[in-house]
C-alpha cells in the first residue's frame, strides 16, 4: 500500500510542476508553424494548430492523470465495499448477484457513452462515466477474492468466539485482501487510462481546447502520416504510465 | 441448467430495461434535431405520434418488449428504416473484423502461453514480454502506429486480415497470461509428476495430460475477450474505417437515435449471454470435476 501512495505522490508532483517545465502556453495557436517537426524551439514539434506538443503533453497529463487516478480510486473503493457486503451478508449476495451479473452484460464503453450523453461534457461527468460501469466488474472480482478467504480456519475461529461481521471483515479478511487489491490497482489503472483515451477518440471525453492525452491522440489522427510526433508523444506517455504503475504495484514486498 | 436459463433471461431483461431508462433520461432526440428551426411545429409532433412516442413510457416499454419477442427492434428515428434491417446490413463487417481478431487472439494467446510455460530462455522471455506489452498498450494506439508503419499494406486486398491481426494481438496477450499461468499451475500437479515418472516425453505430457486442465480457465477468458472485442468495435472500426455496427452505434448515440442504440445494446447483451453460456458448456465438457 505504501508503494501505491508513493506512486500517487509522484503523479501529483508531475501534475503540479508542469507549468515550470512547459516552454509555451499549451493553448497558444500559431498557424504559421502548424505541424512543425521537432527542433530546438519546439522539442516535440507542433500540432495541426501550431500548438507546442511538449507543453500540451505536460499540461494534458494534468487532466488525464487526474481523471484516471480519481476514477481508479473511486471504482476501487466502491467495488471493495460492494464485494465485502456481498461476501459477508448472504442476503445481500442473493439480491445483488443477479443484478451485478446483468450489469456485466453491458459493455463498459457503451455504458460510458450513454452516461456521457446524459450528463454532458466536463471533468466530473467523465469521471462518473468511467467509474460507474466498472464498479460491478470490480465488485465481482473482489467477491471471488474474498470467498476463499472467508472459508479460512481463522475466520471460522473468530466467528465461533462471537466476533461481529464487521470485525472479521476489517481485522481478518481485509489484511489478506490487500495484495490482491494492490495487483488489481495496476489492472484497473490501465483500463481507466485507456478508456478515458477511447472516450476522447470518440469526441466525448475532452473539452474544446483543453489539453488531454486522449484528445491529443484524437487531434493527431488527421495528420499522423505526415506528423507522427503528434500521436507518438501522448501515446508513449500513456504506455509509460501503465508500465510504471504495474511495475511498482507488482513488485514483491 | 434451468436456473442458468433463468439467469440469462434475467440478464437480458435488466440490460434492456437499464438502457431503456437511461436513454430516456437524455433531453431531446433525433426527431427534435431533425425538425429544429422547421417552420411547421406540428411536423415533429406528427412524427412522434406516428412512431408511438407520445404514449406514456410504460406503454412504450411494453410495446418494445412485444416487438422484441417477435424479432422487431423498432424503427430508426433518423432514417425511418427498421433497426433490424440496418443492423443486418452492418453486421457482416463487424463479425469479420472481430471474428478474425478473435481467431488471431486464440492463436497468439495459446502459442505465447505455451511458450511461456513450457520453454526456457529467450523464447519464454519473449513470450512473457509480448503478453505484458500487449496489456500495456491501448489497442487504438497500436492500430494508429500500424497504419503509420504499414500504411500502404492496408490498402492491398490481400492484406485485409491486418486489422484483425492487430486487434488479436491485444486479446492474445490476455489469453497468453491466463493460459501460461494455468499451464504452470498444472505442471506441478501430481498426475504430471506421475506422467514424468512413467518416462513420457515433454510433448506427450503437454498434449495428453497438461493441455486439457489448463484450458479450463482460458475458455471463459476467451468468451469475455470476444464480447470485449465486439464492444471495442466502435473504436477499431473508426480507426480502420470499416463501416460496421460499431460506427453505427457511435453515430446513433451522437444523433440521439435511441431505437438503434437500444437495438445494438440488446444484440451485444445477447451475444455476451450466448458466449458465456457456450463457455460454461465447454468447461463442463472439458472438466469432469464440474459435472459431478
Amino acid at each position: 500500500m505504501r508503494r501505491i501512495l508513493l506512486l500517487f505522490l509522484i503523479f501529483a508532483a508531475a501534475i503540479l510542476i508542469a507549468p515550470l517545465f512547459a516552454p509555451f502556453d499549451p493553448m497558444r495557436t500559431d498557424t504559421n508553424n502548424a505541424l512543425h517537426s521537432p527542433d530546438l524551439t519546439h522539442v516535440l514539434g507542433t500540432d495541426h494548430l501550431g500548438r507546442d506538443v511538449l507543453s500540451r503533453v505536460l499540461y494534458g497529463g494534468q487532466r488525464t492523470l487526474f481523471v484516471t487516478v480519481s476514477a481508479t480510486t473511486g471504482t476501487l473503493l466502491a467495488g471493495i465495499l460492494t464485494g465485502m457486503i456481498l461476501g459477508a451478508w448472504p442476503l445481500a449476495q442473493r439480491i445483488l448477484t443477479p443484478i451485478l451479473t446483468a450489469c456485466l452484460a453491458l459493455p463498459p464503453l457503451l455504458l460510458a457513452l450513454v452516461l456521457l450523453t446524459v450528463s454532458g461534457r466536463g471533468i466530473a461527468p467523465l469521471i462518473m462515466a468511467l467509474t460507474l460501469p466498472q464498479i460491478p466488474v470490480v465488485a465481482r472480482a473482489m467477491q471471488s477474492a474474498i470467498r476463499p478467504l472467508s472459508a479460512a480456519d481463522y475466520v471460522m475461529a473468530a466467528n465461533s468466539v462471537g466476533a461481529t461481521r464487521s470485525h472479521v471483515l476489517w481485522w481478518h479478511i481485509w489484511p489478506n485482501l490487500v495484495p490482491f487489491v494492490q495487483r488489481y490497482t495496476g489492472v484497473l489503472f490501465s483500463q481507466m487510462l485507456f478508456q478515458a483515451g477511447a472516450l476522447s477518440l470518440l469526441e466525448l471525453g475532452g473539452e474544446p481546447g483543453v489539453p488531454d492525452w486522449g484528445v491529443m491522440l484524437a487531434d493527431g489522427r488527421g495528420a499522423f502520416l505526415y506528423a507522427p510526433w503528434t500521436v507518438l508523444a501522448p501515446g508513449l506517455l500513456m504506455v509509460a504510465c501503465v508500465v510504471g504503475v504495474n511495475w511498482v504495484v507488482n513488485r514483491d514486498d | 441448467m434451468f436456473r442458468r436459463l433463468i439467469t440469462s433471461l434475467g440478464t437480458l431483461w435488466l440490460a434492456v430495461t437499464l438502457t431503456f431508462v437511461l436513454l430516456r433520461l437524455v433531453p431531446g432526440d433525433a426527431i427534435a434535431a431533425q425538425f429544429e428551426g422547421s417552420s411547421n411545429p406540428q411536423a415533429a409532433q406528427l412524427k412522434r405520434v406516428a412512431l408511438g412516442l407520445d404514449q406514456p413510457p410504460l406503454v412504450q416499454y411494453a410495446s418494445y418488449w412485444v416487438g422484441l419477442v417477435r424479432g422487431d427492434l423498432g424503427v430508426s428515428l433518423a432514417t425511418g428504416l427498421p433497426v433490424t434491417e440496418m443492423l443486418a446490413q452492418r453486421w457482416p463487417g463487424t463479425l469479420a473484423l472481430t471474428g478474425g481478431g478473435m481467431l488471431f487472439a486464440i492463436v497468439f494467446g495459446l502459442g505465447a502461453g505455451m511458450a511461456r510455460a513450457w520453454t526456457h530462455g529467450i523464447i519464454a522471455r519473449l513470450a512473457a514480454f509480448y503478453s505484458t506489452l500487449a496489456l500495456s498498450i491501448p489497442a487504438y494506439w497500436t492500430a494508429t502506429l500500424a497504419l503509420l508503419l504499414l500504411g500502404r499494406w492496408f490498402a492491398h486486398p490481400a492484406y485485409s486480415f491486418l486489422p484483425s491481426a492487430i486487434i488479436g494481438v491485444h486479446s492474445g496477450g490476455v489469453i497468453a497470461q491466463i493460459f501460461g499461468g494455468a499451464l504452470r499451475d498444472v505442471a506441478s500437479a501430481d498426475y504430471i509428476r506421475v506422467a514424468r515418472a512413467k518416462g513420457l516425453s515433454d510433448s506427450a505430457i503437454l498434449w495428453r495430460h497438461a493441455l486439457r486442465p489448463a484450458l479450463v480457465p482460458v475458455i471463459m477468458v476467451i468468451a469475455l475477450q470476444a464480447g470485449y472485442l465486439m464492444s471495442g468495435a466502435i473504436l477499431t472500426e473508426m480507426i480502420f474505417q470499416r463501416y460496421g455496427v460499431g460506427l453505427l452505434l457511435r453515430d446513433s448515440v451522437l444523433a440521439q437515435d435511441y431505437p438503434v442504440v437500444q437495438g445494438i445494446v440488446v444484440i451485444l447483451a445477447g451475444v455476451y449471454v450466448l458466449l458465456t453460456f457456450a463457455a460454461e458448456i465447454a468447461v463442463w465438457w472439458l472438466d469432469p470435476r464440474v459435472r459431478s
